[in-house]
């Protein structure tokens, strides 16, 4: 079920209700029940890989805290599971196809479908295992909790990536019904819905056009093309996460922001400590600090900078453009860390326009390698951008996928107004917090804007597939 | 007499489930410190304006760190020292500890302070000698834990009588709640003007609360948790009238103690003023002010958290 339509919308309603009316010891299990409703519009049959994960990282947790001694052999136990249902579903094939491309073995395939939001549950819930593991967190003796946990609807598919202390704790406390949480979740469900439907949805097509075939457009449409997807996933992704905030905000619940004006970072470094937040504070937390961080020297830091960062790619999918993706990521900011101390450090304007212009073309070139289906694709977007044509954008090939110049400067528009609205009120969560006059007009033209000009073609929240 | 002695036994056990629930955020906040284990990496330690001022949301989403508001309305430095010990005996020591000083804290020992809550934790060692320390009387609350109400201080009466007259925070439905922070949404009309302050009387540092703040910082080279003072916002006017003896002293102190113990200071100079309308009162800040505090501090906790003062 997405977010973006009507089913969910009647699903959210009867939820809320029933959440509120139930009698307080019905909450949980209605919420697993509606949690697994949820998750069934997708494929039914992948909730016993989830029931899986489920069991295996409650058992280890009981079993942590019952057997210490044991407690080394639980965790690794606990996370080779979740990294072997992650491997067969996620990496077996790619592994498989590789090994059968470069060694000429002819290994057969699994063909499975990657169950939606795979890496994002599994991840949470090894969180809680390590927490659990480290003692910085108490072990859930409630199924119940723990199920609901990893179940939890609204970040279910993708993310934000919870750890227990932030989550747990709020399932338990005093269900308390807010017209002030109901407003404000509404109001951020707007507003990632605006981002989704009105700016992610209608520049895909733009994109999915330049990325099927670079080479019959123009250098400067292919340019456009490359900065359109940047703007696309930031807008597909940050409003998702602003709508699974706002929909947990309406029972009460608090999740962390994912986003925090990451386009509007000056250097590389800045721009993926504030996207996907949850997910680099997990990498941060579970990797990068136990293997030393930045505390053991330059190379070793150099060395952790890449690794998380080609972990980063491969998390995102099992293909060599991740990979490249991700390790490309990870040279960058190295490059940033060594070359900073030398740079000047002026606050004017214009040099942090500059810094900001040149994180968004770098960082919208490296996702070329995200967004192409293949290295081949990648290879055609680059070849045209490395080939000026000398043509400019409207010059009329956008006929092709019902592109006219007007809808192209509805599309830039909408772009500099969601900017103008981020760079103001950044988290989300701090936005609409006022009851003026001024705000409520702002809510009716965001209605009014996703109504009559939002794509409601039910497509897929790109994150959904990793 | 017997009669009495039942009636007045039944009355206080009333009166103390009233006041537990008056007082609930500062109940919560001892029970996140004696009683629970699970741990944070971020600590934000202080008296009501980080109580009601510092959302780890915004900590935990923009300076990516897991926060815990420990914020124990009306402390004062020993209690600050109470906490954190008691915190560190029972969890694992956190990368950064933020605590809310203000210039009145280095003068004072004993009063400032809401002790009432802590006279239920008197089974605790720890609490006793903190009882103890401050030279006040606990045995007997010990034993009959009604006669704490005997001790009440202005605090208390002063949260009693709000609770009377209907204008205590905690008794208003709309509370937001949030790993230890707490705020009202409802009824929060910002300043139109901001109220003249008391002109502080004090004149020189309370050597105890000294040797308190001393402990904190000591626990937190032993334990290598990067501290962060941060002097709560102000409306710009007050603000400007600040550059007092009082603050001069203070700062002069804490320059002096940077020197043996590296730790980071926030002031609230002309950089970190708010408006009055993001002020409930001439100090606590409404839920927007919250926000804006909270994004204020997590911003240079992200800066702390990515550079090498930061990271552990």
């Amino acid at each position: 079920m997405l977010f973006n339509s009507f089913e969910f919308l009647l699903f959210f309603i009867i939820v809320l209700i029933l959440y509120f009316r139930l009698p307080k010891n019905a909450v949980m299990p209605m919420m697993i029940v509606a949690s697994c409703v949820f998750y069934c519009f997708f494929i039914p049959a992948y909730l016993i890989i989830l029931f899986v994960v489920i069991l295996v990282d409650y058992f280890s947790g009981i079993g942590i805290d019952k057997y210490p001694a044991y407690k080394k052999l639980l965790l690794i136990m606990s996370i080779c599971s979740n990294l072997g249902i992650l491997f067969v579903f996620k990496y077996y094939d790619f592994f498989i196809k590789t090994s059968n491309d470069l060694l000429g073995t002819e290994w057969g395939l699994l063909n499975v479908i990657l169950p939606i939001g795979l890496s994002f549950h599994t991840f949470q819930s090894m969180s809680y295992v390590i927490e659990v593991y480290h003692g910085r967190y108490p072990v859930e003796k409630n199924i119940g909790y723990f199920s609901l946990y990893v179940l939890y609807f609204p970040q279910l598919v993708a993310g934000p990536i919870e750890c227990p202390q932030n989550l747990l704790p709020q399932f338990k406390k005093e269900r308390h019904f807010s017209w002030e949480n109901i407003l404000l979740g509404s109001r951020l469900i707007l507003w990632g819905l605006f981002k989704k439907a009105v700016i992610a949805d209608r520049i895909s097509f733009y994109v999915n056009g330049i990325f099927k075939d670079a080479s019959q457009y123009e250098t400067s449409q292919v340019a456009l093309g490359v900065f359109f997807f940047t703007i696309q996933i930031y807008c597909d992704f940050s409003g998702y996460s602003d709508m699974a905030v706002g929909i947990s905000k309406c029972f009460g619940i608090d999740l962390m922001f994912n986003f925090n004006r990451p386009l509007l970072a000056s250097n590389l470094k800045e721009l993926w400590a504030r996207w996907h937040i949850s997910l680099y504070l997990w990498f941060k937390k579970y990797i990068y600090i136990p293997l030393g961080g930045n505390k053991k020297g330059i190379f070793v830091m150099s060395l952790n900078i890449l690794l998380v960062f080609l972990i980063s790619g491969l998390w995102h999918g099992a293909g060599f453009n991740y990979i490249i993706w991700g390790f490309l990521n990870g040279v960058f900011i190295l490059l940033y860390l060594l070359i900073n101390p030398y740079l000047p450090h002026s606050k004017h304007p214009i040099v942090k326009y500059f810094g900001i212009l040149l994180t968004f073309t770098t960082v919208a070139l490296i996702f070329v390698f995200f967004r192409s289906e293949n290295l081949q694709q990648a290879k055609a977007v680059f070849t045209q951008l490395l080939h000026p044509s000398g043509k400019w954008i409207f010059s009329g090939t956008f006929d092709q996928f019902a592109y006219g110049n007007m809808n192209l400067l509805f599309i830039m528009t909408m772009i500099v107004g969601m900017f103008m609205v981020e760079r103001k009120v950044s988290p989300p969560l701090s936005f609409f917090t006022h009851k003026s006059w001024g705000d409520i007009l702002f809510c009716i033209g965001l209605i009014l804007l996703i109504f009559f000009t939002g794509i409601f073609t039910k497509q897929h929240f790109i994150y959904f597939q990793f | 007499m017997s009669t009495s002695v039942v009636l007045v036994i039944i009355l206080s056990i009333v009166f103390n489930k009233g006041y537990r629930k008056l007082y609930q955020p500062t109940y919560n906040t001892l029970h996140m410190v004696f009683d629970d284990t699970i741990s944070y990496n971020t600590l934000l330690i202080g008296n009501s304006k980080v109580a009601f001022g510092l959302n780890p949301l915004y900590i935990d989403s923009i300076a990516q760190l897991n926060a815990i508001n420990l914020g124990y309305a009306a402390a004062n430095l020993p209690t600050y020292d109470l906490l954190l010990s008691a915190y560190l005996n029972k969890h694992q020591a956190p990368r950064f500890l933020v605590m809310g000083i203000e210039n009145n804290l280095f003068f004072t020992d004993e009063d400032h302070c809401n002790k009432l809550p802590l006279y239920d934790y008197l089974y605790r060692e720890d609490v006793a000698t903190y009882f103890e320390h401050l030279k006040l009387s606990y045995r007997l609350q010990r034993w009959i834990p009604s006669t704490k109400f005997m001790y009440m201080d202005d605090y208390s009466r002063f949260g009693i009588l709000n609770a009377f007259r209907g204008k205590s925070l905690f008794q208003q439905a709309d509370i937001y709640h949030y790993k230890g922070f707490y705020i009202s949404k409802n009824d929060q009309k910002g300043l139109q003007f901001v109220p003249v302050r008391k002109v502080d009387t004090f004149t020189q540092l309370n050597q105890k609360a000294l040797e308190h703040f001393e402990h904190i910082v000591s626990i937190c080279t032993k334990h290598h948790i990067t501290l962060l003072l941060c002097f709560p916002p102000m409306p710009h006017q007050v603000a400007s009238i600040t550059q007092t003896p009082l603050n001069l002293i203070v700062e002069k102190y804490l320059q002096k103690q940077q020197t043996f113990h590296p730790f980071h200071v926030l002031h609230n100079d002309t950089n970190r003023t708010f408006a009055p309308a993001y002020f409930v009162d001439g100090s606590h800040l409404t839920y927007d002010g919250s926000i804006k505090y909270s994004i204020l501090i997590a911003e240079y906790l992200r800066h702390l958290n990515t550079t090498n003062e930061g990271l552990k």
